[in-house]
């Protein structure tokens, strides 16, 4: 794993440095000199041989050092951590809602399969999943924004709330201090943003969970349960949702990537203050400490994410367990 | 069965519908989708005028730049299918039937690529190497030919102990005709369902990094450049916004239902090795 | 089978306790249901400070104070730090603000007296000399600083004591006071001094009337009125929030929301949403932002004045303005506006509109069969539909015969490729021109700025003879006719300015000012 993530810098730092065009010429002053485009040259390390740079950037990304953002003359390190919450409560928000919408989707439409409800639920999975992100929001910020002012139209707090500083995810953090009028606030600004990254995933939770209880449901030991005489939340609750964990978790271990992508885009919309509105920033400008920093902390996430889900599979299938794979 | 043809026509349906508009909007409609007419900005649709969906705010016809989106979209995304398909068939095949260093190594490189998140290489690529219709498609094509790298692989591995491929080796058959004759016939459905579902989510891609402005160049019409113009317009004049976002909704929607009749039909499991 | 079975699960007890079940499914929609509408909520109550949110449409990047030169944050750094002066464009006159006094001595020498009234926000001394000396300095020094060109006819400055300081120019100069008020942020030697750069971030203390709160990179900066400025206005903000929001549609949901107070910036096709609304209203002004296309007659092809003088009669600027823009802008005719010193009426000698004419002057120009191939750069974003206005314009020039490519980097990139002289033909604005001198100087007069990197030995002799002259009526008239030659000649083409339209709540009077940044005690609350 530790490979792949030195691979994965390897390739995004030579792949920045082979760009054509000079960084060091773009954010110099209008009358900056040749000696001053050649000392913030000499400051970032340019001109030496790519491999001597490498080796400095994992020295120093070692010791979470990305350097300084050309643009906003920040460390890099300082100006992900600013961020990187935002991002991580917008994702997790968006994956509880996207599984607790989708389990509760899927186990009516498992209920009422072959029904008229099934056959809409099931076309209106895969909508969801047709439409862009970036339409989802704007359509719901029109709709709950616009025109019912219901909800904030972007960002991810007014000025004025301050919620004490614990994790760094605002919901916690104020429950943590005991603040839950906070968390109101809060998880108003959220709402949005999170339902439009988590509109494609209810579909497809949905989905397989529909299928997997249908695959349950003919298993033989429901028949046995439900001849015991149990009611039918019990069987759902107890027997089939558990099989169905399985795939639930692989398909959310298979979205993961999506939930990262989307995110970018549902940040840039909703002016949502997290990594991928600071991404797209750097890119514009071609900002390459703090692209490198932003792309490494997003692929890292990812690699950890998808190292807890392999985890979480171990904890919910015993089978797994005894061969001791990993 | 029933409910596969139901999926495959109406997916059928929809994607034909964008089709057509892409093959035949010469004949819909007169004027090209950068022609601009101030005089008529902002005409709301109207089936019975000149210009059926309306114009936007330069009074370009709207139905003249769905059709370019539509052109722009498919071909972008069907090229993105043929080159990581390609690719990747290719690359697989050659991982699993050589196995040993070279399967290792290529296999690293698999893992390295889809460690990043997808969007997040295409957005890099582009902003810093500049937007053109070939940076799209390779920025899109970067880490789509994964998939298919692993079916091949699958496939290759089983096939490799076969006693007909070593029949066919002893008998001095060379790689490629090996390759040809048995991996890649079998791999034929699942390639297909594959690239059902890549196209559909490159055409959601290619919408996003147009909606975000750093697709193709802006001079081209796109469905996701079109929905960003209209943004602020949306209270005023819906239709620059609506529209565009029902032609990604109807293009996408129509690859999604038939990738959906095809698996069900051919590969009822694999649903748990795209991703 | 029987009737349950199709929902796929059987039960023993059929319809009963299916029934409970759908219950316990309906009664949890009505749970969420009712979760839903207690989401209909106003914004939180505002604490006991007034809070003034305004929308900022470009971004917040550097706290260094001499790092960026643009409009609001100069406005910003002079309200926290304080700058000598600064220009009331509303009053159309100059008003002392760290200084008190200024007066020419000789004419190269300038002569500021700096009031003595003023404490730090951290309790420490007034500006003094040394304070004016150490900014000028660290301006001209500091990597980072983006605002050398303002200062550039400075030889030295000196201080006679205390609170007294000469400026003493390198030629004579009578735009001292233009290029420095509103603009040249004073800020502390002693704190620059113990803490170095960090001091901007840590301790941001200077003598305006607002302290900086907070400084949030890509997002927002706060600001808190100050107590110890002298001047006092109860009904002024007490917090004011510059908030980061780059979405015009945005801005506007978030006044109708009052989530922001006053959304600035809003697009002629977003006017409508704010009419018709009892809490919010509508605040016009004219804009001394000169929108303007450049043509470098270094650059090939032009290097031709007919070739520049064909593009701008290319252009259809009464159709633009109507059909595009909606009328919310005000047509240039020549580099003077209406809302600037020293405008007298329209230059007779801009270029107006006529095709035909363009046409011809292609075809003279040796491209009667299909015109030249020209780069034509533009932001995305900037300024108010810059895209849109560029596509028209480009399809102009094509109707006349040029063959055009449009360019669209981001706003950074395009503006440092703009400075450096990167680019032969762009369309942009210069703002903050009260004083035209300064702008047209710094765009046309040779060696200034390779902005356009015009060069002409009769224009800059106009240039000397603007800035030698005191006499403020004898200025106008060297300007003018600064305008006049520069319309004939084309190394731009002065388009229009917009109308600046803000969407302001009821409950605030937000000042009309043309360059759209407000003196924010002017501000008034209830």
């Amino acid at each position: 794993m530790l490979v792949v993530l030195l691979l994965v810098c390897l390739t995004i730092f030579t792949m920045l440095r082979l760009v054509p065009g000079d960084a060091a010429e773009l954010l110099v002053p209008e009358d900056a000199t040749p000696e001053d485009v050649a000392r913030l040259r000499e400051q970032w390390g340019l001109g030496q041989p790519i491999f001597v740079q490498f080796l400095h950037f994992v020295v120093n990304a070692v010791r979470l050092d990305f350097g300084v953002s050309y643009r906003f003359r920040d460390d890099v390190t300082h100006l992900i951590g600013q961020r990187i919450g935002a991002t991580l409560e917008l994702a997790a928000v968006a994956l509880l809602i996207a599984i607790v919408v989708g389990l509760v989707f899927g186990i009516w439409a498992a209920l009422r399969k072959g029904t008229l409800v099934d056959g809409i639920l099931s076309v209106l999975s895969i909508a969801g999943v047709s439409a862009p992100h970036f339409w989802i929001g704007i359509m719901l910020v029109l709709l709950f924004s616009a025109n019912l002012n219901l909800l904030p139209s972007g960002g991810r707090l007014p000025y004025g709330i301050d919620i004490p500083h614990v994790t760094g995810l605002l919901i916690p953090d104020a429950l943590l201090s005991g603040r839950p009028d906070l968390a109101w606030i809060a998880l108003q600004y959220v709402v949005l943003p999170a339902t439009t990254l988590a509109f494609g995933m209810i579909g497809i939770i949905a989905r397989i969970t529909r299928s997997s209880m249908i695959d349950a449901g003919q298993e033989e030991f429901v028949f046995t349960a439900v001849a015991k005489g149990l009611s039918v939340p019990a069987v759902v609750f107890r027997h089939l949702l558990p099989n169905a964990l399985i795939p639930i978790v692989t398909i959310i271990g298979l979205e993961l990537g999506g939930l990262i992508s989307g995110s970018i885009i549902v940040e840039v919309v909703f002016s949502w203050p997290g990594i991928g509105t600071l991404l797209f920033q750097a890119v514009s400008v071609r900002d390459i400490p703090l692209t490198i920093g932003i792309v490494v902390v997003y692929t890292s996430l990812f690699i950890l994410l998808n190292v807890l889900v392999d985890l979480l599979y171990m904890a919910i299938d015993p089978r797994l367990r005894t061969k001791g794979a990993l | 069965m029933q409910w596969f043809d139901l999926k495959l026509w109406l997916g059928a349906l929809c994607l034909g519908a964008v089709v057509f508009l892409a093959v035949f909007g010469n004949l819909l409609t007169s004027h090209r989708p950068d022609e601009q007419n101030l005089m008529v900005s902002l005409e709301p649709p109207n089936l019975l005028s000149d210009y059926p969906l309306g114009t936007d705010q330069l009074g370009r016809d709207i139905l003249a730049r769905m059709v370019s989106g539509a052109r722009v979209s498919l071909a972008i995304a069907a090229s993105v299918v043929v080159l990581s398909g390609g690719f990747g068939l290719l690359l697989g095949a050659l991982s699993g039937y050589f196995g040993g260093v070279r399967d290792t190594i290529i296999q690293k490189v698999v893992e390295t690529m889809w460690a990043f998140p997808p969007i997040l290489l295409a957005i890099t690529i582009l902003a810093f190497f500049g937007q053109s219709l070939g940076n799209v498609i390779l920025a899109l094509s970067i880490q789509r030919w994964i998939p298919y790298c692993r079916i091949a692989r699958a496939q290759a591995l089983t096939l490799r102990g076969k006693d007909f491929v070593s029949a066919s080796r002893i008998m001095g058959g060379r790689t490629v005709w090996i390759m040809s004759h048995h991996i890649v016939p079998n791999l034929i459905a699942s390639a297909i369902v594959v690239g059902t579902f890549s196209m559909a989510t490159a055409i959601l891609a290619e919408a996003s990094l147009s909606f975000l402005g750093i697709g193709v160049p802006p001079d081209i019409a796109t469905y996701g450049g079109m929905l960003a113009d209209g943004r602020s317009y949306v209270t005023e004049a819906w239709w620059l916004a609506v529209i565009p976002g029902l032609g990604i909704f109807f293009t996408v929607l129509g690859l999604n239902l038939i990738g959906d009749a095809l698996r069900d039909q051919y590969d009822p499991k694999s649903h748990l090795n795209i991703g | 089978m029987g009737p349950n079975a199709k929902n796929g699960i059987k039960t023993n007890n059929g319809t009963a306790t299916e029934g409970t079940y759908m219950r316990g499914i309906r009664r949890g929609w009505m749970v969420s249901a009712a979760l839903v509408a207690a989401l209909v909520q106003s914004f939180p109550a505002r604490a006991a400070d007034k809070v003034l949110t305004i929308t900022s449409q470009s971004t917040i990047t550097m706290v260094n104070p001499y790092g960026e030169s643009e409009t609001q944050m100069y406005f910003i750094w002079c309200e926290v730090y304080g700058c000598l002066g600064r220009l009331d464009y509303i009053k159309k006159k100059y008003v002392g603000m760290l200084a008190e006094k200024w007066e020419v001595i000789n004419p190269t020498t300038w002569r500021f007296t700096l009031r003595k009234d003023l404490k730090r926000h951290d309790g420490g001394p007034g500006p003094t000399s040394r304070d004016i000396v150490h900014s000028w300095k660290r301006i001209m020094t500091d990597p980072d600083s983006a605002q050398r060109y303002m200062l550039f006819e400075i030889k030295e400055i000196v201080a006679v004591d205390d609170y007294t300081f000469d400026i003493v120019t390198l030629k004579p100069t009578g735009q001292v006071v233009s290029d420095l008020f509103s603009q040249f942020a004073i800020t502390s030697a002693d704190l620059y001094e113990k803490y170095g750069k960090d001091a901007d971030k840590t301790h941001p203390f200077g003598w305006g009337p607002f302290k900086l709160d907070d400084f949030a990179v890509d997002n927002r900066i706060v600001l808190k009125k100050s107590d110890l400025w002298p001047e006092k206005r109860p009904q002024a903000p007490d917090v004011v929030v510059y908030r980061q929001m780059r979405e015009p549609e945005q801005r506007v949901t978030a006044v109708l929301n009052n989530e922001v107070q006053v959304a600035r910036l809003v697009p002629p096709q977003l006017v409508a949403r704010l009419k018709n609304r009892p809490d919010v209203k509508v605040v016009e002004t004219g804009s001394v932002e000169l929108m303007f296309l450049a043509f470098s007659p270094v650059a090939k092809p032009w290097d031709d004045v007919r070739v520049r003088q064909a593009a701008a009669y290319a252009i259809n600027r009464d159709v633009i303005i109507k059909r595009l823009l909606l009328g919310y802008a005000d047509k240039l005719e020549g580099a003077l506006g209406p809302n600037q010193f020293c405008y007298a009426g329209p230059s007779k000698a801009a270029i107006g509109y006529d095709p035909q004419k363009a046409k011809a002057l292609l075809a003279e120009a040796g491209y009667k069969n299909g015109g030249p191939e020209i780069e034509f750069y533009t932001s995305t974003g900037r300024y108010i539909s810059d895209r849109q206005v560029s596509e028209a314009i480009a399809q102009m020039l094509s109707q006349v015969g040029f063959k055009v490519r449009l360019v669209t980097p981001e706003w950074a990139n395009l503006w440092a490729d703009v400075r450096n002289g990167k680019t032969p033909m762009y369309y942009m604005g210069r703002g903050q021109v009260a004083d035209p001198s300064i702008a047209l100087s710094q765009y046309f007069e040779t060696g200034v700025s390779p902005r356009i990197k015009y060069s002409n030995p009769q224009v800059d002799a106009m240039f000397e003879k603007v800035r030698s002259t005191f006499d403020p009526e004898e200025r106008c008239k060297h300007i003018r006719e600064v305008a006049d030659k520069l319309a004939t000649d084309v190394p731009a083409h002065f388009l229009w300015t917009h109308r600046l339209i803000n969407g302001v709540r009821a409950n605030v009077t937000w000042p009309q000012d043309p360059t759209g940044e407000a003196w924010l005690l002017d501000v008034k609350m209830q």
